[in-house]
């Protein structure tokens, strides 16, 4: 099957493709957000969302927020996402 | 995983986060809601026994533990050993009664008694235990004890042992007593034929209808009577006559079409209504009925309607001359009806007697029939 994500990954140079080993995160509509590669969950709750990554921490905010998959490197986010922030 | 196969877990928990961090290194985890002073998730159905054990290692609190899915199900079900004995022991019982004859069913009695073929099945029946059953003996041990089964067939169909059996079928000198061969009508003997038995008739005689034409038995030549069934054809003159009444004056009443009606309620005798007018007709005729008002019987009013027809007295004034040609044709119409299509009318005969302008008409047709074609009458012994 075609990896979108690999396939961009592999066009870039080594040195960038380390940079890129960190996460990937997919946001849909603002409704469903796909993370791949988190390191565990540091906040839960219906307006805030808050999970580590390799150098740093994400931070979900919205209403009615709720981690509809949770598996040892990837999560699923669904609610009313608001903003999605980096730290 | 489908979600309903999951198991749906309600907890208490100081750090969430922490624990749900180390829960997913080993399971994923689904639906994770945050509500007041709980959360809510879910795991796959297979996962969940582990799940719950690690939560209680940690010393978290459960408060509600559900579980989804068919094979949860299966799982509890097969841990209530009540219900599993239960039927267990149905389905054993079950094995056991259908290896048993619990029903004789009898099929093509006619003559023979069904109970007595039931009776004596039952007393050939070792055990009702199916295999115990000898089916082609019970059939040999029928055939040889009643002469009057042509053929059987027993076979065991579900609980029930079938007994099909086909009746033999006797000659007709087996079945039943004979009669002799009786004249149909009045008349004159024209033909005999006779195939067997011994003829009280012969060609001439009179005979009237009732009388014996041949007897149900032979004679050798020792004088010994055998019983026969009488057969022949005899052939006679037959009479048939119709009579007709001819008035030349006659008074007659005839209704004019005015009528008056009147009519009463009753109750258990008691007259609740009555609509009787006064009948001013001065000759009349008067019919009555009655019915029941309601269907049910707690009250029985009776409806009794009397209608009163007003009749005239006319007089009838005739001529014989006039019209007997059509009297003698209805009267022959009448004759006809019972004179069979290939019948022959030999001769026909018209006498007129009067007196006081009465006609008394007779007609008479010289047929020549049938009287005693065909078998005499076998009535069965039993």
């Amino acid at each position: 099957m075609f990896n979108f994500y690999e396939e961009i990954k592999s066009q870039l140079k080594k040195a960038q493709q380390n940079l890129l080993a960190s996460y990937t995160m997919v946001n849909l509509s603002g409704a469903i957000l796909y993370v791949e590669g988190h390191l565990g969950l540091t906040v839960l709750s219906p307006s805030l969302i808050a999970f580590k990554i390799k150098k740093g921490r994400v931070e979900v905010e919205g209403e009615g927020l709720f981690l509809s998959e949770l598996s040892l490197n990837t999560l699923k986010i669904e609610g009313k996402i608001k903003r999605v922030e980096e730290f | 995983m489908k979600r309903y196969n999951r198991s749906h877990f309600k907890i208490k928990s100081l750090n969430q986060e922490k624990l749900f961090n180390k829960i997913c290194k080993q399971f994923e985890l689904y639906n994770i809601k945050q509500q007041e002073n709980f959360v809510q998730f879910e795991v796959d159905e297979t996962d969940a026994d582990k799940v719950e054990k690690y939560l209680l290692e940690s010393n978290t609190t459960i408060e509600q533990v559900k579980h989804n899915g068919w094979k949860r199900k299966c799982k509890n079900f097969f841990k209530k050993w009540g219900i599993i004995a239960g039927i267990l022991c149905g389905i054993i019982f079950y094995c056991l009664q259908y290896s048993f004859v619990f029903r004789i069913d009898v099929w093509g009695c006619q003559n023979i008694g069904q109970q007595e073929i039931v009776k004596f099945v039952n007393d050939q029946l070792i055990s009702n235990f199916k295999p115990n059953i000898d089916t082609e003996k019970l059939e040999l041990e029928l055939k040889d004890n009643f002469e009057q089964i042509s053929s059987v067939s027993v076979a065991i169909i579900g609980q029930s042992l079938v007994v099909n059996i086909h009746e033999a079928v006797l000659p007709e000198e087996m079945q039943g007593s004979f009669q002799p061969i009786v004249s149909d009508y009045d008349g004159m003997i024209t033909h005999i034929n006779l195939i067997q038995g011994t003829p009280n008739v012969k060609v001439g005689d009179i005979v009237q209808k009732g009388d014996v034409l041949v007897y149900p038995y032979v004679a050798d030549g020792e004088g010994q009577v055998m019983p026969v069934l009488p057969r022949a054809e005899i052939k006679a003159d037959v009479w048939l006559s119709e009579n007709e009444v001819f008035y030349e004056y006659q008074i007659k009443q005839e209704r004019t079409g005015r009528k008056i009606e009147c009519g009463t309620i009753t109750l258990f005798g008691l007259e609740i209504y009555s609509n009787l007018s006064d009948n001013t007709f001065e000759n009349y005729e008067s019919e009555k009925t009655s019915f029941y008002l309601t269907q049910n019987n707690i009250l029985p009013f009776i409806y009794s309607k009397i209608t009163f027809y007003e009749t005239k007295t006319i007089e009838i004034i005739r001529n014989f001359e006039e019209e007997k040609v059509e009297l003698f044709e209805k009267l022959r119409q009448k004759v006809l009806i019972s004179v069979a299509e290939n019948e022959i009318i030999k001769d026909e005969m018209v006498s007129v007697k009067q007196g006081g302008g009465v006609y008394y008409i007779n007609l008479i047709l010289t047929v020549e029939k049938d009287i005693g074609e065909g078998y005499g009458y076998i009535f069965p012994q039993s």
